[in-house]
């Protein structure tokens, strides 16, 4: 599938910045009185304004200029990163329900499955780096990291 | 002054400093040999890893990552002809083909000793340069330090890729990102919708993380699924073989020397360019070489002034860099700008008064810098032969590790899971945005600058009382601004000059062999 990527980016920020613009008020309250410039609204205010001047640039240069970068999306290969992505997802819920390493050693399994390697050493040796990566932030860091295992 | 160095000594020559900066400067060349991981990735990887240390000691292994990813970058650009750094692109075009000519252990002896040279040199400049910069510096108040900021912000121009538009929505995404959760001036709540796992905002660290490492370990996934990564077709990969390949030899460092300095001084003006880098530096010195030199016939069939112009003024950046980031905070490229991040998570204050209230902890930086440099050549001449075993490593084993270290590391910023949580939406996002050809780097300067500028903005409209001019009105903060114009022209110009001469190089070489 081929994707006008100016048109398509400008028409997804233009939208984006619209919405949070639309927000900005309600997600954004001061209190008291207060100037404009001097709120914590002012730099989501400039944020929000570049999205959608910047967005409708990128859909006058696709449309009105003819200026384009066409993207080749391939479906399959955006499936596949749709299953990495969803791997990660599963990854981080595995971590905050059954812990770090045991959390790992199921994503390492699973995403050597993804990636078709079934070479057993290969996957040891990940599941041993996991253990590791455990131990070494824990006891040579001193950097808290979620619990070995939560039974 | 001497107080100050006496000290200095007493911080910086640990046994600890020692073993982080050997570890870095090691798994910088690693990181940079392999190609499809770099530099950014590999500080953004260790940055969880350094919350328990000294803030000297982390600051130096994340500069010894730079360091060693510099160089070792030119190791697989010359033994498989795929640079490992964008940074190491012309090393192959004279270190390959002397690779071919089973000289592979020559180039990269050439490359090293290019690389040490050059960032020795660099480190010094950035020591000696840095203080009367930051002298000047300290002039500054609140509409100064908001132009600063913003003249940070013309690195844009730099790392836009091919479209500007796409650039500057991207650093103002990573603005908006910024400012979701507590602002801290006013205690105003902002974009939480409610939620209290958004109170506290998304962290820097996070958010580097899931934009920048693992939306990367999805991008390559996907390329090595589709064999883009692989190497050319004609490209072999070659060994060293120490014993019928020698390294290069006093003759030919004499040879190699002008070069050097010649891409030295390249590479200092460059690198302290916010949004050239070393990429850029790598091309002008090596044109300029070939200008200059006795033997421009050998350039692109294996010549040492060709790789030594490549590999010393790409190392000359990291140290160039530097000089605007310590002493105005304003980042020289995407690694500086990680480093902007870092300092400020452990502490420190970017800007002329780091050489005043953290005099000790910055000149035991950069003098950590020089000893890097130095360490690069030693380990360089020890391990390259081993680290050049490491490029074959398969990206599905590379892809997995990377992705364990990047959890571990989100959730290491706070300990907190929804930090951990949030870095799969934030991949997704820096995926799916670099498909429509919107850079990670500008959204990543975005989150990085963008509380800087509020704060110094807010700060001026206080002080001020509400006068939006008084930037143009205040004539050192005027002169930023107009100079910042100015270098965003510039560098969109350079970038297109380079993006040609490197392809009329490259096309020009091929047609001559």
């Amino acid at each position: 599938m081929k994707v006008r990527s100016n048109l398509a980016g400008g028409i997804i920020f233009l939208v984006f910045g619209t919405i949070l613009m639309l927000l900005l008020n309600s997600q954004v309250i001061t209190y008291g009185k207060i100037h404009f410039l001097q709120s914590a609204k002012v730099l989501p205010f400039m944020a929000e304004i570049v999205m959608i001047i910047g967005g409708l640039l990128l859909i006058i240069q696709s449309v009105v200029f003819k200026k384009e970068k066409i993207v080749e999306v391939c479906w399959e290969d955006q499936k596949y990163a749709l299953a990495v992505i969803g791997l990660f997802a599963l990854f981080a819920l595995l971590i905050y329900f059954i812990g770090f390493v045991v959390g790992a050693l199921v994503f390492v399994v699973l995403m050597s499955r993804l990636y078709k390697n079934r070479n057993i050493v290969e996957i040891v040796i990940l599941c041993a780096l996991a253990i590791g990566i455990y131990l070494l932030f824990t006891l040579v860091f001193h950097v808290q990291l979620p619990a070995f295992w939560r039974g | 002054m001497g107080a100050v160095f006496s000290e200095v000594v007493v911080q910086l020559f640990t046994l600890t400093n020692l073993v982080y900066a050997v570890g870095g400067v090691l798994l910088g060349m690693i990181i940079g040999s392999i190609p499809g991981l770099t530099v950014t990735l590999g500080i953004i990887l260790l940055l969880p890893m350094t919350y328990g240390m000294e803030t000297i000691t982390s600051i130096i292994a994340l500069l010894a990552i730079y360091v060693g990813g510099c160089y070792g970058g030119s190791i697989s650009a010359i033994l498989i002809n795929t640079p490992g750094t964008n940074s190491a692109l012309a090393t192959t075009l004279d270190g390959y083909p002397l690779a071919k000519e089973g000289k592979a252990n020559k180039a990269l002896s050439t490359s090293l000793f290019s690389s040490s040279l050059g960032g020795l040199l660099g480190a010094l400049i950035l020591l000696f340069a840095a203080p009367p910069i930051a002298a000047v510096a300290m002039k500054f108040r609140s509409p100064e330090y908001f132009s600063l900021a913003i003249f940070g912000l013309t690195v844009i121009a730099g790392v836009s890729g091919d479209n500007i538009i796409k650039g500057i929505i991207s650093a103002f995404f990573g603005i908006f990102i910024a400012c979701i959760g507590l602002e801290p001036l006013s205690g105003t709540l902002r974009y939480t919708f409610n939620s209290i796992a958004l109170f506290g905002g998304i962290s820097l660290l996070p958010a580097l993380i899931g934009l920048i490492a693992l939306a990367q370990v999805v991008i390559k996934t996907v390329e090595e699924r589709s064999e883009k990564m692989k190497a050319s077709a004609e490209s072999q990969t070659f060994t060293i073989n120490q014993k019928e390949d020698p390294p290069i030899n006093r003759r030919e460092i004499r040879s190699i020397l002008k070069t050097i300095l010649v891409s030295t001084g390249i590479g200092t003006i460059i690198g302290a360019m916010p949004g050239a880098g070393g990429g850029v530096a790598q091309f002008v010195s090596y044109n300029e070489a070939r200008r200059s030199s006795r033997h421009p016939e050998k350039f692109g069939k294996g010549s040492l002034e060709g790789i030594a112009a490549a590999e010393s003024s790409n190392n000359t950046v990291v140290g160039s860099a530097m000089i605007p980031l310590l002493t105005l905070g304003i980042p020289g490229d995407g690694v500086t700008a990680i480093l902007l991040g870092a300092l400020i998570l452990h502490g420190m204050e970017p800007g002329p008064k780091l050489f005043t209230e953290q005099a000790v902890e910055t000149y035991s930086i950069i003098l950590g810098l020089v000893i890097c440099n130095i360490l690069l050549y030693f380990l360089g001449k020890i391990f390259t032969r081993q680290v050049s075993k490491v490029i074959r490593i398969p990206y599905k084993n590379l892809g997995v590790a990377i992705s364990l270290f990047c959890f571990a590391g989100a959730f290491a910023n706070s300990g907190n899971v929804w930090e951990m949580i949030l870095i799969v939406p934030l991949a997704a996002a820096g995926y799916f945005l670099g498909l429509l050809g919107f850079s990670v780097i500008p959204m990543m300067l975005g989150l990085i600058l963008g509380p800087i500028v509020e704060n110094n903005f807010t700060r001026s409209m206080i002080v001020y009382n509400n006068d939006i001019f008084i930037f143009f009105k205040e004539p050192i903060s005027c002169a930023i601004l107009i100079i910042a114009v100015i270098f965003t022209i510039l560098i969109m110009r350079m970038n297109k000059q380079i993006e040609t001469l490197a392809a009329d190089q490259v096309d020009e070489l091929h047609e001559e062999k």
